[in-house]
């Protein structure tokens, strides 16, 4: 047989080292790590050198790439020995992926979304691998590149197995049980309980302040009807209740106010402009959106809504 | 592509022997495809390094067999057995999953719901315990499921669009050719950038502000690189201005690319940003009130263009 390649003989040594590791049922000891995958007997021969020292320091460095492979290893104490000993092994339950048959139709589409949606620092050709290899095209022009924060990963394990989450989020320590992640206006939110404050709490992702801890799965039940994600409508939220603003919006932005408000409007004048009617809790964040559409939009009432709106666009001078 | 060292060797080799085993056979050609292995790697690979790749004490029993190739035939479809312990492809890793699952679930709106995303999305979601759009939400954009796939369509295929566009700047619709070079999602809004026939130049439209939409049979030149996808890009000339923030409003300027940002000692912020609409700046300071301070402006903006803003729209109050 020819020589081979140094990352060949390589790769044939990583390829023992996790057959003998998912073949076992109990944890392994370096040693018998090193006994399994066997001795090198040079350049072209996979295994681990003859010298402990230099077979510890090659084998940690196998256990580094298959960190970086994410292949799931696991470590606890050899049995039968008088003195206690650290081993290794994987769980097959840990390693294998789900049973899920593609259709080469779906992995295409499953390919043109990963290229259209760019998920920062995701491979996504890697996560197609295990789906079955990358089937199509994929598509040359990205439609989005999606952020990614280091705690988006952990938020999302908890939301799906029910873990509760702890972080510091404005300088507080939070403990929550989280619901939904949602990416909305261009930023990372999540929903869920807050257990300190015994309540709904919505929190930006990428203001979360440092690492996620993450409790036990099935650390806590979602109560129904909690699930998903409502919009981004920050006027409909505040402590006071909802009072209902008439706002009038000129032709040329009916169409978008109503995408906007998610609303149709009550009325449409002859004029093409219309009228919605809108549940106002914040109205500093009713003043906000109003002016979003400058002096194509007027607030009909109730008068003390209208006159904030004066008060506050008299403050930048006559 | 660049050699492959043997951790990227690894990657692929875990995933494509599984799936080699779950077809039977498989073409070497299509294996090279589907998992980014060029062929005579991959056949290197399989004929050197898995075929001697077993458990302890490696006699042929406990090798992995590959069939149909050797290292001097140029035989073209190939088959392994005798790997038990390869016989899953790996888990994916909570990040894989939510980029996936995450970049199908943005792209949903709007497609056929037995389609190949839809369907793909389903298994993956339910193989990995994920409830799509309670667990996780993505949204690019509100206008995703009506003119971006005709748009894409036509970008795809050169053809011009005449579109109604409502200008937010100019505060009216108007009928314009474009050619759409590129589509995209920034911010939570969907975009299409390309050559605008009326104002004889390159431009970026808000697809949410398109209100009808006509694909032409007229083709377009694509061009030779469509630039970088940002909504705010500046072009030169544009005035700038530089805004004096107080501390905690930071948030108003996230969306828009800063030139420069000075914190002061006070903990105020002064942003130098180019405007390349005014409507969008007045916006931003009659939102801002108190918050914002105008500390120089480039002609035509004045420096009192907030108070020009709230004077408009005041108009409407008397």
């Amino acid at each position: 047989m020819a020589r081979r390649k140094p990352e060949q003989v390589r790769l044939e040594r990583l390829l023992r080292l996790i057959a003998a590791l998912i073949d076992t049922p109990r944890f392994l000891s370096i040693e018998e790590l090193h006994q399994r995958v066997g001795i090198s007997r040079g350049e072209d021969s996979a295994g681990y050198p003859e010298n402990g020292s230099a077979a510890k320091r090659a084998f940690h460095r196998d256990m580094n790439q298959l960190a970086e492979a994410a292949i799931p290893v696991i470590s606890g104490p050899v049995p039968g020995q008088e003195r206690e000993t650290w081993g290794y092994r994987i769980r097959k339950q840990d390693y294998s992926l789900p049973e899920m048959d593609f259709e080469a139709d779906e992995l295409a589409a499953l390919h043109r979304a990963a290229t259209a949606v760019r998920f920062d620092g995701v491979s996504g050709s890697e996560a197609l691998w295990k789906l079955g290899g990358r089937v199509g095209e994929g598509t040359d022009a990205e439609l989005a590149a999606v952020p990614v924060h280091p705690a988006l990963a952990d938020l999302f394990q908890a939301v799906t197995e029910q873990r509760v989450a702890e972080f510091s989020y404005g300088g507080q320590s939070r403990s929550v049980q989280p619901w939904t992640l949602a990416f909305d206006l261009g930023h990372w939110y999540m929903v869920g309980h807050d257990q300190g404050r015994n309540d709904k709490r919505t929190f930006r992702v990428d203001r979360i302040e440092d690492s996620v801890t993450l409790g036990q799965p099935g650390g806590f039940e979602q109560p129904e009807g909690t699930a998903g994600w409502v919009p981004l409508q920050p006027w409909k939220f505040g402590p006071g209740p909802a009072v209902t603003a008439r706002l009038r919006v000129d032709a040329g932005q009916a169409v978008w106010a109503a995408r906007r408000l998610g609303q149709e409007p009550s009325e449409k004048d002859s004029d093409g402009s219309a009228v919605f009617e809108i549940a106002v809790r914040s109205p500093d964040a009713f003043r906000s959106l109003v002016l979003e559409f400058l002096e194509h939009a007027e607030i009909l009432g109730p008068p003390d809504l209208r006159a904030d709106m004066v008060a506050w666009l008299e403050r930048f001078g006559r | 592509m660049s050699r492959l060292s043997a951790g990227d060797r690894l990657r692929r080799m875990l995933e494509l022997v599984p799936w080699i085993m779950s077809q039977g056979t498989a073409e070497l050609s299509e294996v090279s495809q589907r998992f980014d292995y060029p062929e005579a790697e991959l056949r290197e690979d399989l004929v050197k390094v898995l075929f001697v790749v077993g458990l302890h004490p490696f006699t042929p029993d406990e090798l992995i067999y590959v069939m149909g190739l050797d290292e001097e035939d140029n035989g073209g479809w190939v088959a392994i057995s005798n790997a038990d312990y390869f016989s899953r492809p790996l888990r994916l890793t909570h990040g894989q999953a939510l980029g996936l699952i995450g970049a199908g679930e943005a792209l949903l709106s709007g497609v056929d719901p037995d389609g190949p995303l839809s369907r793909g999305l389903a298994k993956l979601a339910d193989g990995l315990g994920v409830s799509v759009g309670e667990d996780l939400a993505v949204s690019l954009g509100e206008s995703a499921d009506e003119w971006v796939e005709p748009l894409l369509d036509a970008a795809a295929d050169h053809r011009q669009v005449r579109i109604r566009y409502f200008s937010y700047g100019r505060g009216q619709e108007s009928e314009r050719v474009i050619h759409p070079y590129r589509v995209f999602s920034d911010l939570g809004n969907w975009y299409v950038q390309g050559h605008c026939q009326q104002a004889g130049g390159l431009r970026v439209f808000r697809i949410d502000r398109i209100r009808t939409l006509q694909a032409l049979e007229t083709r377009f030149e694509p061009p030779d690189e469509a630039g970088t996808a940002s909504a705010f890009e500046a072009r030169a000339g544009d005035p700038r201005v530089v805004l004096r923030l107080a501390p905690g409003a930071s948030w108003a300027i996230e969306k828009y690319p800063t030139d420069n940002q000075v914190v002061l000692d006070s903990g105020e912020i002064d942003a130098t940003m180019s405007v390349s609409h005014i409507s969008r700046l007045e916006r931003l300071l009659l939102q801002l009130g108190p918050q914002a301070e105008l500390r120089h402006a480039d002609a035509p903006i004045a420096a009192d263009q907030a108070r020009i803003a709230a004077q408009r729209v005041l108009a409407r109050y008397q």
